[in-house]
């Protein structure tokens, strides 16, 4: 019998280094995160390019430092890691508990490495060295040796020394910057603490980033939001920029869904400081927006800081983990962004409940750090929700405040014009002025009634969606069933006689019943919330949409429809929602115009003509054509000539075609006899 | 199986005694459930069954009649191996919630299309899927489902392709049918696997259940 080991070819340590790990600056962090680990309060980081001769990097801490057998059996093993994340440092320091794989990729940016660590309380000193050329010349990892030299050194002095020397490629001058970053945002740097980590970057911009940093500009926050997770439970308030409580709620007033359970995360806090960034508010205030927006653009996202220290990639450049910035497209006036804001999510996980992934590309997505994530999120939403609450009493109250400041004014006036001593000039004043209220008084009178008019409208639109099944819907089904049953009998027991007594009148019925459901079914259409979203739209596609759902309509009102569509799909950028709107109220008008065109000979002609990055749509209709109103008027809201009439059906037209970035026309006969209608719309080229 | 009793659902009477009359007219006997209140799916499945087979249709909340829908309730019948047919129209609201239960549901009829032949054939046709023959328009295939965006606000919907039916028509998924780990996961460019009848000629008539992640 024969035994084996599983071995591994040197090619891993490429593999497991350089390729999982492909940063530099997330390598160096490594390294920098073992001097935390040991417990360092200082750790320099010099990056030496000089012109001619070896690239270095060194790393030198004033941490615990290694025995020599901490390095063989701890530094030089890879993928297992001796911390324990619930056992803290003598400085109360929860290890990163790393696997090593960060600090392979570090040291193998060179083609020498060296350890140099002085153990505290201890007079040796420990050296090791890896020349990772004789690993290139070796099958497997297990044939290159690695010597632990031990010698004397003073006493008194600790910490540990990694030097990375003929490095393999240079350090672009962006990679330092996102080191520097990442380096002053290692440990939080926005809490004072006792014997804080303080990591330094021995490089310019290390400098100005770190000044700017320290720059603390939270007291210029508009909101600070500061939500608590406790044993799962969230406890959320909102504050002002003096401190003041706005707005605070318990677990229950946060968690949206129904059953108000638990996040099943660790204990966290989540704070967020949002800014004003409009140039108007920065007049009074001592720092300048240009400052903040720099100052935001190197601190600003939501970062993690798990156990003391940060978690990247959240809170990077374009790393938008909450979903910031898609919420506040929906809704920009209540919504913080990335762009306005800083924040930190600060998790207490000494049980290790949140596992960060083997590339340091952040936490596993599992069940912890999702629930952990919204929290956070449900935090944000239940913020936008009472600023959105808050923002409209106010304008209640503007509306209100609006009324009465106009009633003051116009008391103020009046008491101006008393005051003119010359009984001509005064007489010639108040006649003005009372002329110029009255024909204000119109205006507003005027627009008042255009609002109540939306007002009505959009309340016969939603009782009709939401009764447009019930109200038709069953009724309809019994009659159609019922003449299907009349005439399946029909057909059953009267034969041929059938024909002659009951297939007429039961036509008739399926006529009538078709235009019934019509109305139900157009409306439920019209509302279909697909229909609204901004996107590319199919205008041919949609013309023969709408015009089916009208063709019961044409038929029950003896109509013949001549429709002329160019053939090919002509798209246009917008919703579906507005096309609709532009063709239903042009149907609906014709289908008015051609209640008084009693001549047996209703017709509709409608064209389709695609043009060189247009679209047109020509409607005519052989009513009595535009007449009593001029064609300018005609787009105006309230100009009808239908006692029944809204008026609003053309400026909607107008309206929606705008927004669709077309012109309408009209003209008060065409060939055909009545009005024509041209609407032509830029498409979107393929 | 042999069915000469057939149950008729409906939240209004004379939508019940519309169907029933095309029950009788196809030489079966409607059995029509006049109750004023249906209850619970559970309370009702666990009364005695009047028929060998039902016909529902889809909106049975509005007026209290019962606290379930059609699809529910056929889709439940399914599985103790009860024939039933579900009559609705194909509105777009409707599909998304039938969608998820589909699987289950072999014959949907529209009222229009409801006939006396088209109850006998919608009959022997449950119950040859009952049986274990199952229509290729009908057969579950594990499939790759695409998401193309996120959820949508109040919607609640998930927009999805599925390349192995077609690329030409999207269809909507409620985020409440998605296992969690998915409706988490969920953004575009996602990609999942689900049982789905590759098979069916319409959207409408897709089904999508057994969501899996691979891990």
């Amino acid at each position: 019998m024969s035994s084996g080991h599983i071995r591994f070819s040197t090619s891993i340590l490429k593999r497991l280094g350089e390729e999982l790990n492909p940063n530099i600056d997330q390598g160096i962090l490594e390294l920098v995160k073992n001097s935390y680990d040991a417990d360092a309060i200082n750790c320099i980081v010099r990056i030496h390019e000089p012109s001619r001769g070896n690239s270095s990097i060194s790393v030198v801490d004033d941490g615990d430092g290694m025995t020599a057998d901490e390095i063989v059996n701890g530094w030089l093993v890879l993928g297992s890691s001796s911390k324990v994340t619930s056992v803290v440092t003598k400085l109360g320091r929860t290890p990163a508990g790393n696997k090593g794989l960060g600090r392979l990729a570090a040291l193998r940016m060179g083609s020498i490495a060296t350890l140099s660590t002085n153990p505290r309380d201890s007079t040796e000193r420990h050296t090791a060295l890896i020349d990772w050329s004789k690993f290139d010349r070796a099958a497997m990892v297990d044939e290159v040796a690695i010597e632990v030299r031990t010698d004397r050194a003073p006493k008194g002095f600790s910490g540990t020394s990694v030097v990375v020397s003929n490095l393999r490629k240079s350090i672009g001058r962006m990679e330092v910057k996102r080191l520097a970053r990442a380096m002053i945002l290692l440990a939080d740097p926005f809490v004072d603490q006792v014997n804080a980590f303080k990591p330094v970057l021995d490089a310019p911009d290390f400098k100005d980033l770190a000044k700017l940093v320290a720059e603390s500009y939270f007291s210029e926050s508009q909101f600070h939001l500061v939500a608590r997770l406790t044993d799962g439970r969230a406890d959320v308030r909102v504050l002002d920029w003096r401190g003041e409580i706005l707005y605070s709620a318990s677990h229950e007033d946060v968690t949206p869904s129904k059953d108000k359970s638990l996040y099943e995360a660790p204990d966290a806090i989540f704070e967020l400081w949002e800014f004003n960034l409009g140039s108007a508010g920065f007049v009074t205030r001592s720092v300048t927006l240009g400052e903040l927006r720099e100052w935001l653009s190197v601190v600003g996202g939501v970062h993690v800081y798990s156990n003391g220290l940060r978690v990247a990639p959240y809170g990077n450049a374009g790393n938008d983990w909450l979903d910031m910035n898609l919420a506040r497209v929906r809704n920009p006036e209540m919504r913080p962004s990335t762009n306005n804001s800083l924040g930190r999510v600060v998790v207490n996980d000494t049980s290790g409940r949140l596992t960060q992934k083997t590339d340091r590309g952040g936490f596993i997505e599992d069940e912890s750090f999702y629930a952990l994530r919204k929290f956070a999120m449900d935090s944000l939403d239940w913020m936008a929700k009472q600023r959105l609450a808050s923002a409209e009493a106010r304008r209640q109250q503007t509306r209100k405040n609006t009324e009465d400041t106009s009633k003051s004014s116009k008391t103020s006036v009046q008491q101006q014009i008393e005051r003119v001593a010359d009984p001509e000039s005064k007489s010639k004043l108040s006649t003005a002025f009372a002329a110029y209220d009255r024909a204000r008084e119109r205006e507003t009178n005027a627009l008042r009634k255009e609002v109540q008019l939306y007002r009505t409208l959009s309340t016969a639109g939603i009782t009709a969606a939401t009764f447009a099944h019930e109200s038709t819907g069953n009724s309809l089904k019994i009659i159609e069933g019922n003449v299907d049953t009349i005439e399946f009998r029909g057909l059953r027991d009267l034969g041929a006689n059938f024909a002659v007594t009951l297939k007429g009148p039961i036509g008739g019925i399926r006529k009538a019943t078709a235009s019934l459901g019509v109305l139900a079914r157009a409306t439920l259409r019209l509302l279909e919330q697909d229909k609204r979203r901004v996107g590319s739209v199919d205008l041919n596609k949609t013309l023969n949409s709408v015009l089916e759902t009208f063709e019961p309509f044409f038929a029950g009102r003896s109509v013949s429809v001549d429709v002329r569509t160019d053939p090919g799909n002509p798209t246009v950028w917008g919703t579906e929602a507005a096309v609709e709107s532009i063709i239903t109220n042009f149907l609906n008008n014709s289908l008015t115009a051609l209640e008084d065109n009693t001549a047996n000979n209703r017709a509709l002609r409608i064209e389709s003509v695609i043009g060189e990055g247009v679209w047109t749509l020509r409607i005519a209709d052989n009513g009595p054509g535009i007449r009593d109103i001029s064609l300018t008027d005609i787009w105006l809201p309230g100009q009808t000539r239908r006692t029944e009439g809204t008026g609003l059906g053309l400026t909607i037209v107008k309206d929606a075609v705008t927004d669709l970035g077309g012109r309408v026309s009209a003209v008060e006969r065409s060939d055909l006899g009545g009005a024509m209608f041209t609407v032509t719309v830029p498409t979107l080229t393929k | 199986m042999q069915i000469q009793r057939v149950q008729v659902i409906d939240d209004d009477p004379g939508v019940r005694e519309t169907y029933s009359d095309k029950i009788i007219d196809a030489n079966l006997i409607a059995v029509p459930e006049d109750d004023e209140m249906l209850g619970t799916i559970e309370e009702f499945l666990a009364r005695r069954p009047r028929a060998e087979a039902g016909l529902s249709d889809f909106d049975l909340k509005p007026s209290g009649y019962a606290g379930f829908n059609g699809a529910e309730l056929v889709s439940r019948w399914y599985k103790t191996n009860f024939p039933g047919i579900l009559c609705t129209r194909y509105e777009k609201v409707h599909i998304e919630r039938i969608r998820p239960l589909r699987r289950h549901i072999p014959v949907l009829i529209t009222p229009d299309k409801l006939n006396p032949d088209s109850i006998v054939l919608g009959l022997e046709e449950c119950i040859r899927e009952l049986s274990g023959t199952i229509r290729p328009v009908r057969r579950a295939w594990r499939t790759q489902v695409h998401f193309l965006d996120d959820e949508v606000g109040s919607n609640g919907t998930f927009t999805v392709e599925l390349p192995a039916w077609g690329l030409e028509e999207a269809i909507r998924v409620r985020a409440s049918d998605l296992p969690r780990s998915i409706k988490k996961s969920a953004q575009p460019g996602f990609r999942c696997h689900a049982f789905a009848n590759l098979g069916a000629e319409a959207s409408e008539d897709l089904f999508l259940d057994e969501w899996v992640v691979e891990g």
